[in-house]
């Protein structure tokens, strides 16, 4: 008893924090129940896209990028199209053109898609998503070799689509995404969103690695990032 | 040559002028049915598309293209009647086998924007709807 409570005194916030971190890590991602949510997101919209993101421009082309991303849905008002996501992307010189992929909430009957985003020339597709509170696999490979490099996606290993549209990448992304500030970042106080697991991306010529920066955010106040170390929690500091 | 005998067929171009400029009003105020090259479908993953009007090129299925139609409206709870529908051979994701669908077109779309920070928009002249002619199930949209 004496040792228990001396080593119970010793305990940090901090490590009280990152016990908690463990237990959720250990437990897996939280389902959010339907209509428990409560957001305080104000009453003005600005249209201003916010991510909490890892972004990395490395040397060498990068071929690939995965994640596994908890599947959440956010409050989204619709008072814009461009909605609410969490995916993984490819992007070339300049973010003229990309590959995305991952789930969306957006303003078709405010539902939940996987999706593919490949610009230029603005090819979306949409599936039904996966159910809130799973767990997908979401992957772009580039495969570079010529006469026709080209784009393969996959969900949780299933070969969703391939293609040759996009850019060359040399940006390899992982991101929560929002594009109004009275919309919802994914999570919230009490189940969050995020990755699990760490984030990996692959280099041409080489093999899997985890990704080592890490994800952040310029808007503290609004949103918080747990780095689980491997993988982040995310979350809209407004909603409970 | 009579003023009668030369009015008549002014009246007539006249007449025909009138025609022409009301068909070009109806054709500007109506939206145009939206259309896709082949090699954007294949994008998406569908082939050998026939146009539904085209009975003769048609093959029968038990979810009809109106059928087809109706429900695509419902996933996108948008009631356009102005609307093209294709019928194809289509995969709901690379690793599955095609199936027979239908593939129904409106104009536009409200796309979203995600992409890396600090990317423009792009528009979205057409979202398709992709149903499987058997099942009448959603097997796919897309917007380009």
């Amino acid at each position: 008893m004496r040792r228990l409570g001396a080593r119970a005194r010793s305990i940090s916030a901090g490590s009280l924090i990152l016990l908690l971190a463990a237990e959720l890590a250990a437990a897996g991602p939280i389902v959010r129940p339907a209509l428990a949510l409560t957001c305080n997101l104000g009453t003005t919209h600005d249209n201003n896209a916010r991510q909490l993101s890892i972004a990395v421009w490395p040397a060498t082309t990068p071929v690939g990028v995965k994640a596994d991303i908890i599947n959440y849905d956010p409050v989204y008002t619709a008072y814009n199209g461009a909605g609410t996501n969490m995916s993984v992307l490819l992007a070339g010189t300049g973010l003229t053109g990309w590959n995305q992929l991952g789930w969306i909430k957006y303003n078709f009957q405010q539902t939940r898609w996987i999706y593919i985003e490949s610009e230029p020339g603005s090819h979306w597709q949409l599936w039904p998503a996966q159910a809130v509170g799973t767990l997908t696999w979401y992957e772009i490979d580039f495969n570079p070799n010529p006469p026709s490099p080209y784009f393969s996606f996959y969900v949780n290993g299933s070969n969703y689509s391939n293609g040759p549209n996009g850019a060359w990448p040399v940006s390899y992304q992982v991101m929560a995404e929002t594009h109004d500030i009275h919309d919802q970042m994914p999570g919230d106080n009490s189940h969050y969103a995020g990755i699990v697991g760490p984030p990996q991306y692959k280099l041409q010529g080489g093999s899997w690695q985890t990704i080592t920066s890490t994800m952040g955010t310029a808007f503290p106040s609004l949103f918080g990032v747990y780095n689980l170390n491997p993988g982040y929690y995310v979350w809209d500091k407004r909603c409970s | 040559m009579s003023r009668g005998r030369f009015l008549v067929p002014l009246a007539a171009v006249a007449m025909l002028l009138l025609v022409g400029v009301n068909a070009a009003t109806t054709r500007a105020v109506l939206p145009t049915a939206p259309t896709i090259s082949p090699q954007d479908l294949a994008w998406y993953m569908v082939t050998d598309a026939v146009d539904a009007s085209n009975a003769a090129s048609v093959v029968s299925s038990p979810v009809d293209a109106s059928a087809a139609a109706s429900i695509a409206r419902g996933v996108l709870a948008r009631p356009d009647t102005n609307v093209t529908i294709l019928q194809a051979r289509a995969q709901r994701i690379a690793s599955e086998p095609a199936r027979l669908a239908w593939v129904v077109l409106f104009n536009g779309g409200n796309a979203p924007h995600g992409g890396p920070a600090g990317a423009t928009q792009f528009p979205v002249h057409m979202t398709g709807v992709i149903i499987d002619a058997q099942t009448g199930s959603l097997m796919s949209v897309f917007m380009h």
